[in-house]
């Protein structure tokens, strides 16, 4: 992968989903040379844990983070909160703690929120209430039209981020090396022409269509976060007037509110919610399918699927695409 | 239980089903149908895995004639059902914008009774194009709570909210509740396929030529679960790195890693997943017919304010009449027990099995 450019405009921000992640950020951060590492000790650490593949990528960026800082970049904002699941929105408590960090190690600061239900919703709506009286002019993360609206009615100071759940571009996981088969079936064109109109298409954004920018524009959205794709995005030069994030190094494919790991103590949440509160296994261990896949095996996490980016990021980075802030995540935020 | 509304049963149609089929679905207790609409010039540029919807697995899911979807208008109308037609694709883009106005605009001149919309870029467009057809959210738009559905409906004329599929029946309940100056149908699906993951939010690619993720994603109720490694393993990586000859002896800095990070999580035992039972259909024959089923679950969510009940299948009519046929006896009977709807799937090795049901049935009676 080529290694991150030079210079100053590019902003960087540390994403960490919940409080024990805040405060082991010294060791996730840490970088270790994956290289001088024989594979029988992460074979003996990990065994058939499923979610290995993801300790042994936050090592690899944890050496491109180091990279990256080393290129004259620095930290200058934390993410912090849930974007997957509403049973682990942090506690106001949780939530005050990760704002003193952030203004004790002058970061700018991210509230980072989840789709909700209407139990959800009260609860960032407490969370937000806080946030706007003691950091008023902090931004949010959005991923529900429903805490969108609220804060454009009720917390007006707070920034909305349009978060990259409401961005629905194919995530294309499977097809990072060549190009998917299409179905020809009745369709009466070069299968050629039809694959490339559907690259194309993949990789364009609702957000190019004014009438939608300018609803996002009166609801206070000035930035919107993006998933890294290998098939890349099209956003013109200046970004319709929007700042423009992206998630490195793990991004989200899939997710359900049913939930491999809650299965672990009720197996029917496996399949259905049930709306009993959850006792969060997924704080304590890793459940996940295994999946033949290529070239990079996804990692489930808790209820949502995660795929580690490889040489396919670098354009999001080298200027090719107009973005102005990393996000990066030690772990993955979940 | 006061009285509850009225409850509509909603049926998938495609270009396969001449006015004929129509009229025998509404016989057979269809209220409504609705229907994807990808004509040749859309397929023709974009292939099917671009839809104008999210059935993208090719040309049998939808109608590709205009003629024979206004000719289905008319059959539905005739007997007094009404026809939605989707374009619930989860996003359009602006090159997109005068093909999809086009089609649009020649489907809502044969004069549908609403149409399906997903992508809020289209919700904000119909309007300025000078659509009046009203406007069903689709499950696409990911409406979890009350406010997000007002928030639709401040937009557009918007009367139906299709309800997401991982909801639990007290959710859809709070969310109904808190919408109820608005006066909105609330839509759910009840019986077929049903994906592990949610529609709204699964960004991952579906065709009809490749294997679809969710596929190879299928969950082991036995699979076990591995504890998280404590924060410093990569210090414990690096003091086994340096003498790695030393680690294959008890109490090596690997050893104590391994043993103090415990073996695998073995998982709760399953409280449903008897064993087969003589009586009844088998469960794998019922499983290719339903999929997944809700019938268990309609008491609770009529009680929670459900007024539509969709049934997102398209195919064979004889098929199609025999998931309206189990949906209808659970809607005309006055209190529907678990074990009378178990009774009209007729397996209970199906009923029994973890991961058939589309909810859980905890409700809000």
């Amino acid at each position: 992968m080529n290694g991150p450019r030079a210079g100053g405009e590019m902003e960087l921000a540390l994403y960490l989903s919940d409080l024990d992640a805040l405060l082991h950020l010294e060791q996730g951060l840490r970088n270790s040379d994956s290289f001088d590492i024989p594979q029988f000790i992460f074979a003996s650490m990990f065994g058939d844990d499923p979610g290995a593949q993801e300790y042994l990528g936050n090592l690899v960026a944890s050496e491109w983070l180091e990279n990256y800082l080393a290129a004259g970049h620095k930290v200058s904002r934390l993410y912090f909160g849930q974007e997957f699941c509403e049973h682990l929105i942090p506690s106001c408590d949780d939530l005050e703690k990760a704002l003193s960090v952030a203004r004790e190690s002058g970061l700018h600061f991210t509230y980072v929120t989840g789709y909700v239900t209407d139990d959800g919703l009260a609860v960032t709506r407490r969370n937000l209430a806080w946030l706007a009286e003691h950091s008023p002019d902090s931004e949010v993360v959005v991923n529900d039209w429903g805490v969108l609206a609220m804060l454009a009615e009720e917390f007006p100071t707070l920034q909305p981020v349009l978060g990259r759940l409401q961005i629905k571009q194919q995530r294309m996981a499977r097809f990072t090396t060549k190009a998917p088969q299409v179905s020809m079936r009745g369709v009466n064109a070069p299968e050629a022409d039809v694959l490339g109109r559907q690259i194309a298409a993949l990789r364009r954004l609702n957000l190019s269509i004014p009438e939608y920018r300018q609803r996002l524009q009166g609801l206070g959205v000035k930035r919107f976060d993006l998933d890294i794709v290998p098939q890349g995005v099209e956003i013109p030069a200046g970004a319709w007037g929007f700042g423009v994030s992206c998630y490195y190094p793990w991004g989200y494919v899939t997710g359900s509110r049913n939930c491999y790991t809650a299965g672990m103590l009720d197996p029917r949440r496996s399949y259905v919610v049930t709306g009993a509160r959850c006792p969060a296994p997924c704080r304590r261990m890793n459940r996940g399918a295994k999946i033949k896949h290529f070239p990079q095996p996804p990692v489930q996490r808790g209820n949502s699927v995660f795929i580690y980016h490889t040489q396919y990021a670098t354009p999001y980075w080298n200027g090719d695409i107009p973005i102005d802030r990393i996000v990066f995540e030690p772990w993955i935020p979940l | 239980m006061s009285a509850l509304p009225p409850t509509q049963i909603a049926v998938g149609i495609d270009g396969a089903d001449s006015p004929e089929v129509i009229r025998e679905l509404a016989e057979a207790g269809a209220d409504e149908f609705f229907a994807g609409y990808v004509p040749a010039e859309w397929s023709s540029r974009y292939g099917w895995e671009i839809g104008l919807n999210r059935r993208t697995f090719g040309p049998d899911y939808h109608f590709a004639s205009l003629p024979d979807l206004q000719a289905t208008i008319v059959a539905a109308h005739s007997v007094d059902r009404p026809v939605f037609i989707t374009f619930n694709a989860h996003d359009y883009h602006a090159e997109q914008v005068p093909l999809l106005r086009k089609i649009v605009l020649d489907v809502c001149a044969s004069d549908p009774d609403a149409l399906i919309v997903a992508d809020p870029a289209l919700i904000e467009l119909l309007p300025q194009w000078g659509v009046t057809t009203p406007v069903h959210i689709s499950i696409g738009a990911g409406c979890f709570n009350a406010a997000a559905v007002r928030h639709f409906c401040r937009i557009a004329d918007v009367p139906r909210v299709v309800l997401p599929r991982k909801m639990a029946l007290p959710e859809m309940e709070a969310m109904i509740a808190g919408l109820a100056d608005l006066e909105l149908d609330f839509e759910a699906l009840v019986i077929g396929y049903r994906c592990l993951f949610n529609d709204e939010f699964c960004f991952t690619r579906h065709s009809g030529v490749t294997e679809l993720f969710c596929g190879s994603f299928v969950p082991d109720p036995d699979a076990p679960a591995y504890r998280r490694p404590p924060s410093d393993w990569k210090d414990v990586a690096e003091a086994a790195a340096l003498a790695p000859g030393e680690q294959f002896q008890p109490g090596s800095a690997l050893d104590r890693f391994c043993r103090e990070r415990g073996c695998e999580v073995r998982p709760a035992p399953a409280k449903t997943g008897a064993p087969k039972v003589a009586d009844g259909m088998d469960g794998m024959i019922a499983s290719t017919l339903f999929s997944h089923c809700a019938l268990c679950a309609i008491p609770g969510m009529r009680a929670a304010g459900v007024n539509v009940l969709k049934i997102p299948v398209r195919g064979t009519s004889w098929q199609r009449r025999r998931y309206i046929e189990v949906v209808r006896q659970v809607v005309d009977h006055p209190a529907p027990t678990p074990e009378f709807c178990r009774s009209l799937i007729g397996s209970p090795d199906f009923c029994d099995k973890l991961g058939n049901c589309y909810y859980a049935t905890e409700s809000v009676l």
